[in-house]
């Protein structure tokens, strides 16, 4: 009996790999998806490791999940609902604190109670950065071109990119100056771009927050505007900038394209580590599973991330050696950990008025720029930093689903933390002094936290990077820097999802547009796979 | 009631007490963060109370700035586009300001206390602006709005209140000129200035006399038909008297997430203001003279003459070809004038040389189903209203 | 009353006395007016050490400059002893190499191969005005499809590179190539020097690529000592442009310049003498110029809001000592001393210098270059001793706690620095003179105290150099032009911006 061949295999049951599967098997091909872990997901779960509890022990909030993606897979059908953020606020030292909030006004009153100034300049840098967000959306859903490329389609592709700076519809048409301004929001750092805006440190703290998350960055790295800018563009219902909870935790969305997948023929397989990549001719034909066994395909497709894609499960020898030098060569580096707590009862914040609002988001605790640099600095010498950004939320506050009432879940997410320790390796000992560091940090703030955890988890770089599969646990899957963005990413020249390698595609956060549980990048992937295959797509809108 | 107000999104203005114990509808308007009464009885008493007897409007949430130094006026002269170097002390005067590129940033009142002091009364937040655009300048520059409390006194009778209130010789004070008095031991800016087009004033105190202001003001007027006016018959009168207003017929500089929808000037009628040869530089002058000297200009904001009666709220308006050349900003159905007036964005030559032969295209809401017009109109002059008795000096007393 | 001059330059130097010389051998009467007592700005010898040479498109349009040069090799200091001593020389290098760093021989060069060919494509762009976007010109359009096409002419792989490369921090292109620490720190400190940046903040590369541009496009050669110091450059030009008929009038600070109706008309001096001309050009750098020459009441807001955001903090300090005898260095032979010496062992401890003053604290450690030149040259003797050069970086303007009382740590933490590597250095010192960038500032009339003017970084760069809109050597005001490193292509002595300005002066007058 000859084996049965697929039309394509996705390797990786993340949101990307599910993503891409989804839109393949709804075009009509038949679509198996590997998954080493016994669970789907990768790093979009929702796990009870506490009997009662769940936990969105991997990526924790949503905003960045393309609204189309929704749309075409119909996810609302399988349960998902976003519920949005109420607010969110930095607690100081001095027992006031810092609070934005879903009104806007409410935000601007919040504001003025630090600084009027900042209060005032906060709608202006509001429609700067809002305006940002308008000009990076479309390039979401297109495939970067190849601009050294004499192809028709590529010309077309790069002046697709061109024309849509000076359309005048969505964007009303761009002047010198936006674009000017655009070029330096690109290559500034945050902690510039928001000197030119405000005046006090708890603003700019604040605010600095989301463009260090996840990254190998200080807030006074050149570049670390436009990781601010990554964390700005989702949206929760044309709301841009919003975050908020997946209902039932981060698992549910993966586990509506799960069943979208199923729904449409597809099929997932679970406790399947792939371990190469059959190469034939020069073609990828399919793909080999650590028990041994084989699977073929006439399209196979790489949700890990670049590295591993093409240094763990694809032979060197199938690939030229200047091509598996800019592989080693890119930059994924691991800087982010977090806690997972489960807790007895509701924390008090002493800083935060009961029932504000601001409370019910995400907490912080850093007030200066500098504090946060100096975070970075830790990290850079192979420590965890002493005084860590740390993004704190509960969302069984919003979200009945996620631990019986009364109880809640706690994701702590701490910025930084080094994927390798400067004096040796992790081991169970330092994760928990680690962990301890972060919780004593966290009940200098909040004097009951300590006694209401009933159990909790500690997750190192190392561990993410172990157990999720994201190379040195970074949540992008690679450096959200200019030289790995757009048509640079993941390697300038391959920035259109096909590997070297005929019939390989990558569709992992590697990709453009990049990390943070969007779903873009397997969207996009999928649709140049179908295109290779002279497939059309009927209805969708990704 | 017991709201926590720390905890409440909006802020209350110092008249609160008094305008909510007026307001018998319930019915609130938000307005830069504070909480103001949309409509105290029924909108169409509090229209005709502006044009009949005299309308009381809480203004405390208009943004208001101060500006102090020995170059404050030098400052103001750069800062507006309209040329200033013989303001008077004591006097007022409308003007408009424009960024780098010539359009316009907002347009407001510019109060000149003394010669090296100055107010600016606007709809937008203005302190960063004011503050980077005075950089070089040496000046003081604060945020006044919370320290005053601001009512607008409106209507033929006006003067006659104000005089009751204590306001002596009031009715000499010219258009556009302000006076200080002290009643009942407090002291109170008055201007004839306003937002309605009719005889009015603005009066200015601090905010620990307004609740005794207000009060005063409407035993004052009890015989001279008073009364409070909220945010929708406010819309009617300033239609009427064809002001535009920042937000609605305009998108300031600082707010427009999309280039194309800033204005200058010239496209928003407000060419007037615009004084090129003014012998020093303002903010935007070199933009602003090449738009003029290079016939650049886009648009035009015209007032339009509708024919039926129905109210045409953002209405399109098209040509002759059905080809789409504009956009109504603003529309009524006047109870004065019994005409269907609107202030519509063209794009130039409608409007400009092309005149008639318009069309707004009308959904009109009639028992759950809408109903479409297709209406003539023509381009009038934008101030539909305007009485003798505005500019009368000395002001009619009754 | 009567127009003597064509053209005023403001402030005097090279790029002032280049821009000079351009416009008088086009037959225009120019008057330089310099605040201090000499001309040649921050081109001097209490500042500079060693000078890259023009390029032949800044010499081809200038008089001949007659100075005697000798070319210098750069030495890394290593505490070991191990020094590595690269002089441009591929032969000379790879021997060197072989010794010290036998891993990276290959790889050096083909990195230098690499960074040569795309800082020969930058340098391609830096001899004309840069283009401005959407402005409806063709020549600008012009430019700009010029300029994809040289990069794009690259081929695919360098192209593709060279995208990559632009954003790119050096620590990690260093990284990936190199195990030698101390090469790794050599180059970084090539790439950060005069810069707000770390070797691992992105953009730190493009840093680097500028400097090979204006150093024959080569990682240390290109690098020049001249007789009698970079004072002699200055003069020569000096000389060159009186002799063109350029008149120079030194102690003549210039107070404001005289605007009627938007059009410049002249100057006033702090005396209040008012010259007058219809064009003048500021080698002052832009915050100067806008904001003090200029006036702020002739800018428009948004204009005076990118002014004030340009980056223009310094962050090198300068200590010159005068020695009693010619200091033993260890394991290096005192002819040696002349070269460049560069203290910066490797990237990580540059990267804890730039920690420190990132929020502008000294570093117990900090990063040094230096030279003896009076070793090789008796004309730079002081009194018949020996002068040796310190620049410090980062030594960051506006220091915490103020320079007054930080300049006693900083030249203590210079010397015990020195100490690991010249153990007698201390005992041979007989005067010091230590300049902070708040002296620059002060003593240079060059506002934040920066060598280039302002930071080289992507978004100060080319046509966002100063600040967008105004990045063609022409301001807002019509007469009124710029000419300093605050133009592009940016500061180091190279004089393009000097030259570049007199072309689009001469093109408007």
């Amino acid at each position: 009996m000859t084996k049965k061949i697929y039309d394509a295999i996705v390797v990786g049951a993340g949101h990307n790999g599910l993503t891409a599967a989804s839109y393949m098997a709804k075009a009509g091909l038949d679509v198996l998806v590997l998954e080493k872990n016994d669970y789907i997901g990768g790093a979009a779960v929702s796990r009870e490791l506490f009997p009662g509890w769940k936990y969105s022990n991997c990526s924790y909030v949503c905003s960045l999940l393309r609204p189309e993606i929704m749309r075409d897979l119909e996810l609302y059908k399988y349960g998902l609902q976003i519920i949005p953020y109420e607010g969110s606020a930095t607690m100081m030292k001095n027992g006031d604190y810092y609070a934005h909030y879903h009104d806007h006004d409410m935000t601007v009153k919040s504001i003025s109670r630090h600084s009027k100034h900042d209060a005032e300049a906060y709608d202006r840098y509001s429609r700067d950065v809002m305006r940002q967000c308008k000009i990076i959306k479309p390039l979401l859903k297109m495939t970067p071109p190849d601009l050294t490329s004499f192809k028709p389609k590529d010309i077309l592709g790069a002046l697709e990119f061109a024309k849509h700076f000076a359309a005048k519809d969505e964007l009303g048409g761009l002047g010198e100056k936006e674009i000017y301004d655009t070029i330096r929001f690109y290559t500034m750092s945050i902690a510039d771009y928001l000197d030119e805006y405000f005046e006090t440190d708890i603003t700019k703290a604040h605010l600095a927050g989301s463009a260090i998350i996840g990254t190998a960055l200080g807030p006074c790295s050149p570049g670390s505007a436009y990781v601010l800018l990554h964390h700005y563009m989702g949206e929760v219902d044309g709301s841009i900038g919003s975050w908020g909870y997946a209902r039932g935790g981060m698992g549910s969305i993966t586990k509506a394209m799960g069943e979208c997948l199923k729904s449409h023929g597809g099929t997932i397989q679970a406790s399947s580590e792939v371990t190469n990549v059959i190469v034939k001719n020069g073609r990828a034909v399919g793909v080999a599973t650590l028990n041994g066994d084989e699977f073929y395909a006439k399209k196979v497709v790489s949700n890990l991330d670049v590295k591993r894609t093409f240094l763990k499960i694809t032979d060197e020898s199938d690939l030229q050696p200047d091509f598996v030098e800019r592989v080693k060569n890119f930059k994924i580096r691991g800087s982010s950990g977090k806690l997972n707590i489960a807790l007895e009862g509701l924390p008090t914040f002493p800083s935060i008025p009961k029932d504000d609002p601001g409370g019910n988001g995400d907490l912080h605790f850093t007030e200066t720029i500098e504090e946060m640099e100096g975070a970075y600095d830790d990290w850079k010498r192979g420590q965890w930093s002493k005084m860590p950004y740390v993004d704190m939320c509960l969302p069984s506050k919003s979200d009945p689903t996620m631990a019986a009432p009364g109880k809640h879940f706690m994701s702590v997410f701490i910025q930084y933390v080094p994927f390798e320790l400067a004096n040796g390796g992790w081991n169970e000992q330092r994760k928990q002094d680690f962990g301890n560091h972060i919780i004593n940090r966290i009940a200098e703030y909040s004097p009951d936290f300590k006694d209401l955890i009933a159990h909790y988890e500690v997750r190192t770089p190392k561990d993410i990077h172990d157990e999720v599969g994201l190379t040195e646990g970074n949540i992008f899957q690679g450096e959200l820097t200019m030289d790995q963005l757009m048509f640079n990413r993941p390697i300038t020249g391959y920035a259109q999802y096909r590997a070297p390698i005929k019939d390989l595609y990558m569709c992992s956060s590697s990709t453009h547009p990049g990390g943070g549980v969007m779903g873009a990048p397997g969207a996009n992937a999928a649709r140049e796979i179908l295109s290779d295959m002279n497939i059309k797509q009927k209805g969708n809108h990704y | 009631m017991n709201i926590d107000l720390t905890q409440a999104a909006l802020k209350f203005t110092p008249f609160h007490n008094r305008t909510s114990r007026a307001c018998r509808t319930n019915s609130w308007y938000r307005w830069s963060g504070y909480t103001v009464v949309a409509e105290y009885s029924t909108t169409e008493l509090e229209y005709t109370a502006t044009r009949n007897g005299t309308s009381v409007m809480d203004l405390t949430p208009m943004y208001k700035y101060e500006i102090k130094g020995e170059r404050a006026k030098e400052f103001i002269n750069y800062f507006v586009t309209r040329d200033l170097s013989e303001m008077k002390d004591n006097t007022v005067a409308y003007v408009i300001w424009c960024n780098e590129a010539g359009k316009v940033v907002d347009d407001g009142t510019v109060f000149c206390l003394n010669q090296n002091e100055f107010k600016i009364c606007c709809a937008v937040k203005m302190q960063t602006w004011l503050k980077d655009s005075a950089e070089g300048f040496d000046l003081d520059i604060n945020d006044v709005t919370d320290d005053i409390a601001a009512l607008s006194v409106q209507g033929p009778t006006s003067c006659s209140v104000l005089k009751n209130y204590g306001a002596t010789n009031l009715e000499s004070l010219k258009p556009f000129e302000s006076k200080d008095f002290t009643i009942d031991g407090y002291s109170v800016l008055i201007s004839r200035t306003g937002f309605t087009g009719d005889l009015g004033y603005e009066l200015w105190t601090n905010p620990e006399n307004a609740e005794k202001m207000w009060d005063s003001l409407m035993e004052s007027g009890k015989h001279l038909k008073i009364r409070p006016m909220g945010m929708h018959a406010l819309e009617m009168v300033r239609i009427e008297a064809g002001f535009i207003q920042t937000g609605t017929d305009f998108v300031s500089t600082e707010h427009a997430l999309r280039p194309v929808r800033m204005r200058s000037p010239y496209e928003i009628g407000m060419g007037w203001l615009v004084h090129l040869t003014k012998k020093d530089y303002f903010i935007g002058k070199r933009a602003l003279k090449a738009e003029k000297e290079n016939g650049t200009t886009e648009r035009v904001l015209v007032g339009l003459d509708i024919e039926g009666d129905k109210p045409a709220h953002g209405a399109v308006i098209y040509n002759k070809k059905k080809e789409d050349v504009g956009i109504v900003t603003a529309a009524l159905w006047s109870p004065t004038l019994k005409r269907n007036i609107a202030i519509a964005s063209l794009m130039r030559p409608y409007g400009t040389k092309i005149k008639d032969d318009i069309f707004v295209e009308i959904y009109h809401p009639e028992e759950l189903e809408y109903k479409k017009i297709w209406a003539t109109c023509k381009v009038v002059k934008r101030q539909f209203y305007s009485p003798e008795r505005r500019n009368m000096v000395p002001a009619e007393v009754y | 009353m009567s127009i003597k001059y064509d053209v005023i330059i403001v402030g005097g130097g090279h790029n002032a006395l280049i821009c000079a010389n351009v416009l008088a051998k086009k037959n225009k009467k120019v008057l330089i007016c310099e605040a201090r007592e000499t001309c040649g700005g921050l081109l001097t010898n209490d500042l500079t050490n060693f000078t890259p040479s023009f390029s032949n498109k800044v010499k081809s349009e200038i008089d001949n400059i007659s100075v005697d040069h000798s070319s210098v090799s750069t030495i890394a200091l290593s505490e070991t002893g191990h020094h590595l001593k690269l002089t441009g020389n591929i032969y000379e290098d790879k021997k060197t190499l072989e010794q010290l760093a036998p891993e990276d021989v290959d790889r050096y060069f083909k990195l230098q191969k690499k960074l040569s060919l795309f800082s020969k494509t930058l340098g391609s762009f830096m001899h004309s005005s840069p283009p401005r976007i959407l402005h409806k010109s063709f020549s600008d359009y012009f430019k700009l499809f010029k300029l994809g096409l040289n990069v794009r002419l690259m081929g695919r792989n360098s192209f593709n590179e060279f995208a990559r490369m632009i954003g790119l921090n050096i620590a990690d292109e260093l990284e990936d190539n190199f195990k030698n620490t101390l090469l790794q720190g050599l180059i970084s400190h090539d790439a950060i020097t005069g810069s707000n940046l770390g070797p691992r903040s992105p953009g730190s590369l493009i840093n680097l690529l500028f400097r090979m541009a204006n150093h024959d496009n080569s990682l240390f050669g290109g690098i020049q000592q001249v007789k009698g110091g970079v004072n002699a450059v200055m003069k020569s030009l000096e000389e060159n442009v009186i002799k063109r008929g350029v008149e120079i009038k030194t102690s003549s600070s210039v107070k404001r310049c005289i605007i009627e109706n938007d059009q410049v008309k002249g100057i006033e001096l702090d005396d209040g003498t008012s010259i007058h001309a219809n064009t003048v050009i500021s080698s002052a750098d832009p915050k100067s110029t806008y904001l003090c020459l200029l006036g702020a009441e002739h800018l428009d807001t948004d204009f005076k809001r990118r002014i004030k955001h340009y980056r223009a903090k310094g962050r090198v300090s300068k200590l010159q000592l005068v020695l009693s005898k010619i200091p033993q260095f260890t394991n290096l032979e005192s002819k040696d001393l002349s070269q460049r010496l560069v203290i910066s062992p490797s990237i990580d401890y540059i990267e804890e210098n730039f920690n420190y003053s990132k929020f502008e604290n000294l570093s117990p450690e900090p990063i040094l270059e230096l030279s003896v030149p009076s070793v090789e040259d008796e004309l730079l003797c002081h009194n018949g001793n020996h002068i040796m050069n310190v620049q410090i970086q980062y030594a960051p303007f506006n220091v915490k706690g103020g320079w007054e009382n930080k300049k006693a740590e900083c030249i203590n933490n210079v010397l015990t620095t020195l100490e690991k590597y010249a153990p007698e250095i201390r005992s041979c010192i007989l005067e010091q003179e230590f300049i902070s960038p708040n002296d620059i500032e002060k003593n240079f009339n060059v506002s934040g105290g920066h060598w280039h003017h302002g930071e080289i970084q992507i978004d100060q760069l080319f046509m966002l150099r100063p600040i967008p809109g105004a990045a063609q050597y022409k301001t807002p005001v019509s007469g009124l032009y710029m000419c300093g490193a605050g133009t592009h292509p940016g500061g180091g002595m190279t004089g393009i911006p000097g030259k570049n300005a007199a072309h689009e002066v001469l093109k408007n007058i």
